[in-house]
């Protein structure tokens, strides 16, 4: 130590932005010509010795005193090293701290007076506490910033006693700003020194266990992104390599070039157009992209100018339909009319046909005869169950999940804008609070409306009048009035028995056995066989149940040639038990005998036609007319009209009218559990009261229908078709028609017309005359009084 | 802010270098002789009046300095790399140094101390 009361003069190094310490070593280059001067003229001296003192301001270059701390570290040069252009690189240990007392200037560099300014020793509790308590604190803080380095450090740092030593070395190791590195040299006590670096370690220390922890928040975040940056550069570089792009622009281009080549009208590619702009710029994660890019995909897919142009040939046509379907012969003319006018006038529009009938008389095939017999794309949609406007119109498109409506997708299905569109069930829509989907149904039903049908998903005008609509329905009472008016009715009448047999043969045999695998030579089913499976094990106008049973008896024998007994089966309607178990249903049995007050009668079911036996019967006692059998009111009214008939003409029936005073009349119409309506049976029912007043039996093998009034005129009825079927299938022989419905006949197959006596009546009386011969004469009798 | 990092080699190079006072250290060789030991030290260019030595009872101390002198005049350093001004070494030997006789001496630029110890020293 240099003596405290004895001024030094030497070079001064001004520093701009550091402080050095004694006892440590500090590296700098030297730069400032007045700084190289000022080392030189310390290299220049015996002892090397010079004093380093901080700038209060890094910006001034030529300092003053005034610029300088007064208090600096006189220091030796350790090594020196010239630079090229002209510095210096030198290493200086600092000896002791000094006051500066004058600044000089020199020729070319700062020189000062200078006065030791030795440190001062202290030994209390609260130094050797603040001294451990560092010593810790800079241990921890190592710890988080070289972790590599902290056990040596931590060794040497324990090593020194002197507090002094400890805060310049610690100051020299953190990051600390000038002025508190300035203040630290300038403490005068040991205690000063420890609380000063206390202070801003406390801090220090803070803000690294901050910044670690943010550090290790940041890792988790920061590597999961680093992951999938990575990996979508990856792809990127596998789809340059493979000359694709990136599959968001991928998609769009192949959208853009969908547009260019798609033919669709102006103002629909302008629509598009700007939709795929829309697409553009929207980045592939956001929900609006999927939305807009399915919304294309459909406008692109819409076929909006493709049509099947097929070559209308009517003779074609016609084969067709008889290929595909047996007889039907009105229906299939109807159809004919219509493709006739199609092909004369190729835009005229399309007529909407409605097929009414029973479950499984081929209304859906007909459908799709229609579709080959035009050359056109067949497509099919139930309206069954139906109740929400929406699933028509579509939903629009600021609902999540929003679809067209069922006809846009039908369309978009079919790929043409001319497809035969089968509505199945029109009248079995439903209708609740969404809407009523009939309603909509109009509008898509009216060739006025339906050029440019607006679907809500679509929200662009479509044409649907060049497709040719095709509804079925069971039947016409469920379906709401307009939407009648806009379709042609077409019925399709029950198929009788040997018209089933023929289906059977033609369609449904060749169908079954190829389903179970079996050729047409393994297997004979009988005439016979037929014939029993549709009386005896099916009910119904329609030939669905028909074909199940056919199925039933061709896998049962499938089975058998699966176990090895492969000769040929042919299926006699003694065969029948083994294979369907007992008959189902017991035809009603024409009843060989009648007695009196028993007619025969024919009703219309929606499976066809059958035959009932209306029994009446006198009971003792005037108590009026007792009706059962589930009759509805129009059957009960006739019965009555039917009874007071033959009340006011008993003279000329040869009926004594004290019968009526004395006794009550019972009608009874079986099967008691079947209800019944319906103003046909009015003369079944005159003609059994006749026979019980009159006690004489009705003819048996004569069967009847027809509306009576009360004056005695007989009145045409519906569904001659299926009545007289079901005459043909109970061997009934003769059949009394009103005079009016001999027009029906023309329906009715020859093989059926050929083996019943068909009888005209005009009146009751012809009737009568035809039902109970015995009556004749006295008819004859009191119409000639 | 200034960089810091580089602080760390410096902390270092003091710890290992520096003893007790921030002063060099010149290098030195330790022989056993018979009667005691020789110790030679790597001072060149110290003048023999700037050197102190002192001997405890477990300890050679040495301390001086070195003073630059200039052999041609108007010459200015390139580069620097002698260490200057105050040094000292402070060598600890393995027996009692009471009592011993101690020779200082220079020869070419190396300081010589020779120690003889107590029974050793020739009367």
């Amino acid at each position: 130590m240099s003596d405290p009361n004895v001024l030094e003069t030497l070079p001064v190094l001004p520093l701009k932005n550091t402080v050095l310490f004694p006892y440590l070593l500090l590296p700098l280059s030297v730069d400032r010509p007045f700084s190289v001067a000022a080392v030189e003229a310390a290299l220049a001296r015996e002892d090397k010795e010079l004093v380093v003192v901080a700038q209060r301001s890094t910006s001034v270059e030529a300092p003053l005193q005034s610029d300088l701390y007064a208090i600096g570290t006189k220091a030796v040069i350790k090594k020196t090293a010239s630079q090229e252009h002209g510095g210096l690189e030198a290493i200086l240990l600092g000896i002791e701290r000094s006051v500066i007392i004058k600044l000089e200037q020199t020729d070319s560099y700062l020189q000062a007076r200078v006065k030791p300014l030795p440190l001062s020793e202290q030994k209390t509790a609260e130094v050797e506490a603040l001294h451990r308590e560092l010593l810790e604190m800079a241990g921890k803080a190592m710890g988080m910033t070289e972790p590599k380095a902290f056990n040596e450090i931590n060794r040497l740092l324990g090593e020194r006693k002197d507090p002094f030593r400890l805060v310049y070395v610690l100051a020299s190791m953190f990051n600390m700003e000038l002025e508190r590195e300035q203040s630290l040299l300038e403490a005068e006590t040991p205690l000063d020194a420890l609380r000063l670096m206390h202070s801003y370690l406390s801090y220090e220390l803070q803000v690294l266990e901050l910044r670690s922890k943010i550090a290790s928040e940041a890792q988790t975040e920061m590597s999961r992104q680093q992951r999938e940056y990575l990996l979508r550069q990856q792809m990127r570089a596998i789809q340059q390599e493979l000359g694709s792009k990136n599959p968001e622009e991928a998609e769009v281009d192949l959208i853009r070039e969908r547009l260019q080549q798609a033919d669709l009208p102006d103002e629909i590619r302008k629509e598009a157009e700007r939709e795929v702009s829309r697409l553009e710029r929207l980045p592939a994660w956001a929900p609006d992209y999927s939305v807009t890019r399915t919304y294309l995909e459909l406008l692109l897919e819409l076929p909006w100018k493709i049509s099947i142009e097929g070559v209308l040939d009517i003779s074609k046509a016609r084969q067709v339909l008889d290929e595909d379907h047996y007889d039907l012969k009105e229906i299939k003319e109807r159809i004919l009319e219509h493709l006739g006018v199609l092909k004369l006038n190729p835009v005229a529009k399309s007529p909407i046909l409605c097929f009414v009938g029973a479950p499984g008389v081929g209304k859906t095939s007909l459908g799709q005869s229609i579709a080959r017999a035009l050359g056109r794309k067949f497509e099919r949609l139930s309206l069954g169950g139906m109740h929400d406007e929406a699933e028509l119109r579509g939903h629009r498109r600021t609902y999540i999940g929003a679809m067209p409506g069922r006809i846009i997708q039908a369309v978009r299905r079919a790929g043409v804008n001319n497809p035969v569109l089968m509505l199945d069930e029109i009248d079995k829509l439903g209708r609740d609070f969404r809407g009523d989907p009939a309603a909509a149904l109009l509008e898509i039903l009216d060739p006025e409306q339906n050029r440019t049908f607006r679907d809500n998903y679509l929200d662009l005008p479509f044409d649907l009048s060049r497709i040719f609509f095709v509804t079925t329905a069971n039947t016409l009472d469920t379906i709401p009035r307009p939407l009648l008016d806009r379709m042609e009715i077409l019925r399709l009448p029950g198929y009788s028995e040997e018209e089933k047999i023929e289906i059977a043969q033609r369609y449904l045999i060749p169908r079954q056995l190829k389903e179970t695998g079996l050729s047409d030579s393994q297997v004979i089913i009988t005439r016979e066989a037929l014939h029993s499976m549709i009386s005896r094990y099916t009910r119904e106008a329609g030939v669905r149940q028909l074909e199940r049973t056919i199925g039933r008896v061709a896998r049962k024998i499938a089975l058998r040639h699966a176990e090895g007994n492969t000769e040929p089966v042919e299926a006699r309607p003694e065969d029948l038990l083994d294979y369907l178990g007992p008959q189902r249903f017991m035809p009603e049995q024409t009843r060989q005998a009648l007695p009196f007050g028993v007619a025969t009668g024919l009703a219309w079911t929606e499976t066809g036609g059958d035959v009932l036996y209306v029994e009446a019967t006198l009971l003792p006692g005037s108590r009026g007319l007792t009706l059962t059998g589930q009759l509805g009111d129009v059957m009960q009214e006739s019965a009555k009209a039917a009874q007071s008939y033959i009340w006011s003409h008993a003279e000329s029936l040869g009926i004594d009218p004290a019968l009526f005073r004395r006794h009550s009349v019972h009608i009874h119409v079986p099967s008691g559990a079947t209800p019944k309506d319906g103003p046909s049976a009015g003369v079944t029912m005159a003609t059994a009261l006749a026979s019980l007043y009159s006690k004489i039996p009705v003819r048996v093998n004569t069967a009847m229908t027809g509306e009576i009034t009360l004056t005695g005129l007989v009145l045409p009825v519906g569904g001659i078709k299926e009545k007289v079927l079901a005459a043909h299938r109970a061997h009934i022989q003769r059949v009394i028609l009103p005079k009016e419905n001999k027009k029906d006949l023309r329906e009715i197959p020859d093989t059926v017309s050929k083996e019943i006596q068909f009888v005209f009546a005009e009146r009751i009386e012809d009737v009568l005359v035809a039902a109970i011969p015995e009556l004749t004469e006295i008819l004859a009798v009191a119409r000639a009084s | 802010m200034h960089n810091k990092p580089r602080m760390l080699p410096v902390l270092f190079s003091t710890f290992c270098a520096g003893h007790r006072q921030s002063s060099w250290q010149p290098a030195a060789d330790i022989y056993r002789t018979r009667t005691g030991w020789l110790i030679k030290l790597d001072v060149a260019g110290v003048r023999l009046e700037d050197i102190k030595t002192e001997i405890t009872a477990t300890e050679v101390r040495i301390q001086g300095c070195r003073r630059d002198f200039q052999s041609v005049e108007g010459c200015r350093h390139y580069s620097m790399e002698i260490s200057y001004n105050r040094f000292q070494r402070f060598i600890s030997l393995p027996c009692d140094l009471t009592g011993a006789e101690v020779r200082v001496d220079c020869s070419n630029g190396i300081l010589l101390i020779e120690l003889i110890t107590e029974g050793n020293r020739r009367e």
